[in-house]
């Protein structure tokens, strides 16, 4: 298994996938922070509940992005045959998938250092409330592997990387859609999860045009679904690789 | 002489169609050994189904003397060495990259890489991206790929596949070394006996996924003679004798085809045509290129 990780890790080499990590995550972090009011006293809320959003647009389309990157090595190099005559099919998924792991968790960590570094340039007086910080990170984290895995099943599934990709950006469009229909509406689209998994919520006033912030209780259980889902897309992934045609 | 594959019955079937059908092949140790066969003749299917790449339908299949199942595929795989149909490499990574992915999976030290660069002829390319490759030095690559861990057994599908004349060549006199340089068996297929036939000294036939000959080169050149060509003056005379003696005979004008026959049946035939004053004037034997006689083989099992 550390040999698969290790080759892995070989074939990420000049494949550029870093600036692909900072590109999705600061296209977060730019229209985010460009939406935000700048009201030192409510910094931080704002971006916990304008970076969901963000995420909903972005996410998708990066995801399908890295995914397919991963995937796209194997399918370029027509070396599915020689792999499989060197390692086991099982170390080849785990290891592509701990890597794309990895690679989720640098985007949402990205996302959340910016937070604490533009709450710190722009000397924002709320306190930063660590636990949502860690909420964020987490629901960020959860459905972007749950893409994530989706599109590296849609890579094992089609023999070009192309519908992945598309799916993603569809998903970007549709998730973001969700994030303006009713909330049971939006538990039917996987792809804005960001959105409903939100501990802020915004309130306005139209008359005085007045926007102001509201905490929410953490949305646990449908967090818990996330992870449901990419349980069951991780089984999906490994039966495709199974079962690939060589 | 010990085998180093060996199969037997080993057929895949897809829907109802039997791709590879009850080949039993024996690969013996040490020797260079051609796999040949038109394309769609079953030669990838059964290399797939020796590399584990494919389930069998039906038989099984020896490798290095262990049968090859699930638990010790990856195991036996490790000392043998493969290529089928294209060479497998990341082209956004140098050649000595590439080789070191092999390595970690194999479990080889990237100090091989050399040898098998050296082998391959591919040092001065070891730090070029593979992307800027020529299809030839890519070919050598998956060879020194296959030659990583210094294998006791080559599997090597179609390695000339799209090769100019040059690059052909080259690839054959690497093959032809292969024994020598590193005491491997090597395992080769074609669509060309002609391809194979000056660096290969076993050879099995394949067509529509049946095994239709196996055996040395030798036995095979063997199978080279042709008919027996004669030159009479009287071919009326000489045809209406050779019939009498239950010979079937073709006439070209003065010339008529006989089978081939043993030298003393041959011997005692001129003799009554002389008998019959036929006017022989010549008699010689054609020989059939090892092209005829694999053409003559897969056209008779397509004919039956």
């Amino acid at each position: 298994m550390r040999s698969s990780f290790r080759a892995e890790l070989r074939k990420a080499h000049r494949r550029h996938d870093l600036p692909v990590i900072v590109l999705i995550a600061a296209a977060v972090i730019v229209m985010s922070m460009g939406n935000n009011r700048n009201d030192p006293n409510a910094g931080y809320s704002a971006l916990f509940y304008a970076m969901p959003i963000m995420n909903a647009l972005v996410m998708s389309t990066g995801m399908a992005v890295l995914a397919s990157r991963i995937w796209d090595v194997e399918t370029k190099g027509n070396s599915c045959r020689l792999l499989f005559t060197l390692q086991s099919r099982t170390s080849l998924y785990i290891a592509k998938a701990v890597l794309g792991i990895i690679e989720v968790a640098a985007v949402c960590l990205l996302e959340c250092a910016a937070i604490v570094a533009f709450g710190a340039l722009q000397a924002y007086t709320e306190p930063l409330a660590f636990s949502r910080l860690f909420w964020l990170f987490l629901c960020t984290f959860v459905v972007g592997l749950m893409l994530f895995f989706f599109s590296y099943a849609l890579c094992l599934y089609f023999p070009s990387q192309v519908p992945a990709v598309a799916v993603g950006l569809a998903g970007s469009l549709v998730g973001l859609f969700s994030g303006f229909m009713p909330r049971s509406f939006s538990y039917f689209i996987p792809w804005g999860y960001f959105i409903p998994l939100s501990a802020m919520q915004m309130g306005w006033d139209q008359a005085t045009r007045e926007t102001w912030y509201i905490p929410q209780d953490f949305p646990v259980p449908l967090l818990l679904v996330s992870g449901i889902f990419i349980f069951l897309l991780l089984i999906a992934g490994y039966s495709l690789m199974q079962k690939k045609e060589v | 002489m010990t085998s180093i594959i060996e199969t037997n019955m080993l057929t895949k079937i897809y829907g109802s169609h039997t791709v590879v059908n009850k080949i039993n092949l024996s690969v013996p140790e040490g020797s260079i050994y051609g796999f040949i066969g038109p394309n769609g003749a079953g030669k990838s299917t059964t290399m797939k189904l020796l590399l584990g790449l494919l389930h069998p339908s039906a038989g099984s299949v020896r490798l290095l003397d262990k049968d090859l199942t699930q638990e010790n595929r990856l195991s036996l795989l490790r000392q043998t060495g493969s290529f089928i149909e294209s060479p497998s490499c990341y082209g956004h990574l140098t050649a000595q990259e590439n080789l070191q992915i092999i390595c970690d999976l194999k479990d080889v030290p990237y100090s091989d890489i050399d040898r098998v660069l050296d082998i391959v002829r591919l040092e001065h390319a070891r730090k070029q991206k593979v992307s800027q490759f020529s299809l030839g030095m890519r070919q050598r690559l998956g060879i020194a790929q296959a030659l990583l861990g210094s294998p006791k057994l080559l599997i090597l599908d179609e390695p000339t596949n799209g090769l100019d004349p040059a690059g052909i060549q080259e690839m054959r006199s690497l093959i032809r070394e292969m024994p020598q340089l590193c005491g491997a068996t090597v395992f080769i297929s074609s669509h060309l006996l002609s391809e194979l036939e000056q660096i290969i000294d076993h050879v099995g036939i394949i067509n529509d996924g049946k095994l239709l000959f196996q055996g040395e080169l030798s036995a095979l050149q063997r199978h080279s003679r042709g008919d027996y060509v004669l030159r009479v003056l009287q071919p009326n005379k000489a045809c209406e004798t050779l019939l009498t003696q239950g010979v079937t005979v073709r006439a070209d004008g003065n010339e008529l085809h006989i089978p081939p026959m043993r030298e003393d049946t041959l011997a005692a035939l001129v003799q009554e045509l002389a008998t019959h004053d036929a006017g022989i004037v010549g008699l010689t034997q054609q020989t059939k290129s090892l092209e005829d006689i694999f053409l003559s083989l897969t056209n008779q099992k397509e004919a039956s």
